[in-house]
């Protein structure tokens, strides 16, 4: 009839976590974590072994983590000490280079000249923050860099860098990429821990990251509310509830089992809990009226019988499944 | 292109007017959502001709840019906050503390006192939460609702004026409030507006304004439709066997009421460094949500939804209008009014005001979304009308107006709650409530941003002394004034209906005109022709806030 609820939470979930890399740890955490604990009730109640399938695939993670993380360590110890400017210039060989970094608005590509264990030209071939930055930005940085001859105290040029500080690092991020390509043995990471990396961890989290991550749970969680009424039929009704309570002013019910009456049975409807509504169905006398003062046109009796209808449905849905089982 | 803007403007103003008149019977977001796609068609076609391809296309991404969404995004996990804390029962918790008060030496009286001023002391990001929680426990008071400590006119003024201070609380509130809206904006100049640059003058002038719609109530309201509540009174000669408020309060709902304090205050002081209030109070409610065992549908039962939508279409209107010029349209309409002599630039801002007492909607984010960029405008930002200092004044005055004005909405506006509660027929608040956004709310905050707030917020400094006695002596005047108005009509109301509603126009009249005049000395100070301008727009205000105070309500609920 429609997604559960855990299940549209999950694919949500997911798709943030493919959409924003900054909180692909966090969100895969949660939901592994999720799939842990309702793995583990599954396991104590009905003894399915999905527990430890996550389990194996949490052994796996943490293996591919450390593995990534040696190989990475390894890299960067080695680019430490090899950073191409200065004595480590000697080692680039003479040749052009591409390269890239990242800018303000997207990648910046480069091709570098080196002769002579000197930069003797560069050539962009993709700069999309020029639409962002002044123009001069990067032609300024590439002019200076050239009458060095490498980079040398360029990051240090603070003229230089006001105002396109993303752009500049960009630029000479991309240099740099390309120049290391001209030292022999030069390490990258393997193929393995730049996937897993890249996939299980994203961008690595921060507070940024945090408060994204905030907004989005909270975001999910009302879309995810409103999409449960807009999914099962003729309960769409219950999204325009103001929660004014006119119609429990004027229904000659008001209160029962301390819930406000209809309005509360309306808003269960909304939640899909069609349980509540069915058991409180009963003292519903039908005489209209909620309908006829409530200012977004809502009706209670109408609201009723949808969510027994979507109560039924759903109860032969399940028994169904049983029956497949 | 300008007809544009006149055009999407008046389909804009034209949509709001008939859902007042209930011409319209749309949820209100649903209008808005229309309303925006017309504008938008209509932008394209005009963009077609005067600019091409190119400005069309342009079009959906400068009504998107409209949106503004941290005020959005801190309503949802306000919201989301409060679901948790209804949800583990920490509003039970507080009935019992409320009653644990009757025992002190405060007595019922200063419980009571305590119990409508409690919206704006936990100031959530919507009224509706606290409302749905505590309007039970209200009614309870009474003799249908078994404690018998209240009679019916009690539990009137009870009802009506804890609704006046919870539909207005949402515009203080530091958590997802309307308030952020103006303050966002304001922190265009003064640079630390957003840490609550408009929260003082609100929830003072709303504290003020509370006593004064209890006041109103009792003196006018009453009069005027005494056959509008249904709520019976104590038989003559019965004796009821008063009963003790039926609330527990769990282990699970004080912590929940901690953690709330704790990350309301976390969310206002910022111990720990700079944070979004949307981290701060979701992950208050996750601490809820694990320590409190609250079930994640618990929690979304607390949720309420017209604020968060009302607020995104609002926002989508204002951009729709933005896009399109309608926002021009009107920043030229109201520049056009403060050319006219009698009301110049004091008279038509003290209209403007107004606005949203004289267009109650269901939330009052809908207008708000809009009209605070004009407010905006209407700085050096754009029209140079006023200064900063200035818009700071008027953008309080407005604010209060704009965050009280869910409360007399007859559109599923929060003040309906308060009327089902005390059993009363749609627009019994709707007077009480909207005199009191007038005549004391708007003036007083006005006062206060311009006598204390301003100052601590500016570079001059505060000068607390001082400060403090000019908006004690302003409050005294203002408050002793509107309560005499008030004693003084309520002199004249008779058994006649229909001369009754004419009788308390002067109720509105000359509070509207004092309004107008106190915005404008704080605007101008003692510029004589300022403050008559003031005036005249309070006055005009005010006849218009009136006219629409209905005249009968409903005749099957009034017998008639």
């Amino acid at each position: 009839m429609f997604l559960s609820r855990g299940f549209r939470l999950a694919i949500l979930t997911v798709l943030a976590a493919v959409i924003f890399p900054g909180t692909r740890f966090i969100l895969g955490a949660v939901l592994f974590l999720t799939f842990l604990v309702k793995a583990y009730q599954v396991w104590r109640k009905e003894d399915k072994p999905y527990f430890f399938y996550l389990i194996s695939l949490f052994v796996f993670l943490l293996i591919g983590y450390f593995y990534s993380a040696g190989d990475i360590k390894r890299v960067n110890e080695y680019r430490l000490t090899h950073h191409p400017v200065g004595e480590i210039m000697k080692e680039v060989a003479d040749g052009t280079y591409e390269g890239e970094g990242k800018g303000y608005r997207g990648p910046i590509r480069v091709s570098v000249t080196v002769e002579d264990h000197r930069i003797k030209g560069i050539e962009i071939l993709s700069y999309r923050d020029l639409a962002a930055v002044r123009a001069t930005t990067v032609s300024e940085l590439r002019k200076a860099i050239l009458e060095q001859g490498g980079l040398d105290g360029v990051r240090m040029e603070p003229d230089l860098l006001r105002g396109a500080t993303y752009t500049s690092n960009g630029f000479i991020t991309a240099i740099e990429d390309a120049l290391v390509k001209g030292i022999k043995d030069y390490p990258e990471e393997n193929l393995f821990a730049r996937t897993f990396l890249n996939a299980i961890i994203g961008v690595p989290p921060d507070k940024f990251s945090i408060n994204a991550v905030a907004i989005i749970f909270a975001v999910f969680l009302v879309f995810d509310y409103t999409l449960q009424s807009a999914l099962t039929k003729d309960t769409g009704q219950t999204l325009t509830c103001y929660n004014c309570a006119t119609c429990v002013g004027v229904c000659p019910i008001k209160m029962v089992e301390g819930y406000q009456f209809p309005m509360d049975m309306v808003l269960a409807a909304r939640l899909g809990d069609y349980e509540t509504v069915e058991r409180l169905s009963k003292y519903c006398v039908g005489c209209g009226r909620c309908a006829a003062k409530c200012p977004a046109g809502n009706s209670g009796p109408s609201v009723i019988s949808a969510s027994i209808r979507a109560n039924r449905r759903l109860k032969e849905a399940s028994q169904k499944r049983q029956k497949a089982a | 292109m300008e007809i544009l803007g006149y055009i999407t403007l008046t389909i804009f103003v034209g949509a709001m007017v008939l859902m007042l008149f209930r011409k319209l019977n749309f949820p209100v977001q649903t209008v808005l959502v229309v309303v925006s796609l017309i504008c938008l068609v209509l932008g394209a076609v005009f963009r077609f001709f005067s600019e091409g391809w190119v400005g069309v296309i342009l079009l959906p991404n400068e009504m998107i840019g409209g949106i503004i969404l941290h005020p959005i995004t801190a309503l949802l996990a306000g919201l989301f906050l409060a679901g948790a804390l209804t949800a583990s029962g920490g509003f039970d918790v507080l009935k019992v503390l409320i009653n644990k008060l009757q025992k002190t030496p405060i007595g019922l009286a200063g419980t009571l006192v305590i119990l409508i001023q409690l919206p704006v002391i936990a100031s959530l990001p919507c009224g509706r939460i606290i409302a749905a929680a505590l309007l039970p426990l209200l009614f309870a008071f009474g003799f249908e609702g078994g404690m018998g400590l209240l009679t019916r006119s009690q539990l009137i003024v009870l009802i009506g004026a804890f609704a006046r201070n919870a539909f207005g609380s949402c515009g203080p509130s530091p958590i997802g409030g309307v308030g952020q809206i103006g303050e966002g904006f304001l922190g265009a100049f003064f640079p630390t507006a957003s840490e609550g640059m408009l929260r003082a003058p609100q929830a003072f002038s709303l504290m003020l304004g509370t006593a004064l719609t209890a006041l109103f109530l009792k003196l006018i309201t009453m009069k005027l439709y005494p056959e509008g509540v249904s709520l019976r009174d104590l038989p003559e000669g019965s004796v009821i066997e008063k009963k003790k408020a039926e609330a527990k309060g769990s282990f699970k709902g004080y912590l929940s009421l901690v953690i709330f304090v704790a990350a309301l205050l976390i969310s206002i002081f910022q111990p720990f460094g700079k944070m979004p209030v949307q981290t701060i109070l979701v992950a208050g409610g996750i601490l809820m949500l694990f320590m409190c065992r609250v079930s994640i549908r618990d929690l979304m039962s607390g949720i309420i939804l017209l604020p968060v939508t009302a607020m995104a279409s609002g926002f989508m209107a204002a951009g729709a209008l933005a896009s399109t010029g309608g926002f021009e349209a009107l920043g030229n309409i109201l520049k056009g009014f403060s050319s006219v002599p009698f009301l110049g630039v004091a008279g038509m801002l003290a209209i403007f005001v107004q606005i949203q007492t004289i267009l109650p909607l269901a939330c009052s984010r809908i207008l708000t979304a809009a009209l605070v960029p004009v407010l905006y405008f209407f700085g050096p930002a754009k029209f140079d009308l006023i200064t900063w200092p200035q818009l700071a004044i008027v953008m309080a005055a407005y604010m209060i107006n704009a965050t009280t004005s869910c409360g007399p909405s007859p559109l599923g506006g929060g003040g309906m709650m308060a009327e089902g509660t005390m059993r009363a027929d749609t627009g019994y608040i709707k007077g009480a409530f909207t005199f009191s956004s007038m005549a004391i709310m708007a003036p007083l905050a006005a006062i206060y941003m311009k006598f204390l707030t301003l100052s601590s917020f500016s570079a001059s400094g505060v000068q607390l002394g001082r400060d403090v006695w000019l908006i004690i002596e302003f409050t005294l005047v203002i408050f002793v004034a509107n309560a005499i108005i008030i004693k003084l009509s309520s002199k004249v109301l008779s058994e006649d209906v229909d001369k009754n509603w004419l009788s308390q126009l002067p109720a509105f009249v000359i509070p509207g005109a004092m309004g107008g005049a106190i915005l404008a000395f704080c605007l101008y100070e003692m510029a004589f022709l300022r403050i008559i301008q003031g005036a005249i727009g309070g006055i005009i205000a005010s006849l218009l806030i009136a006219l629409m105070v209905p005249k009968r309500l409903t005749p099957a609920e009034t017998g008639e």
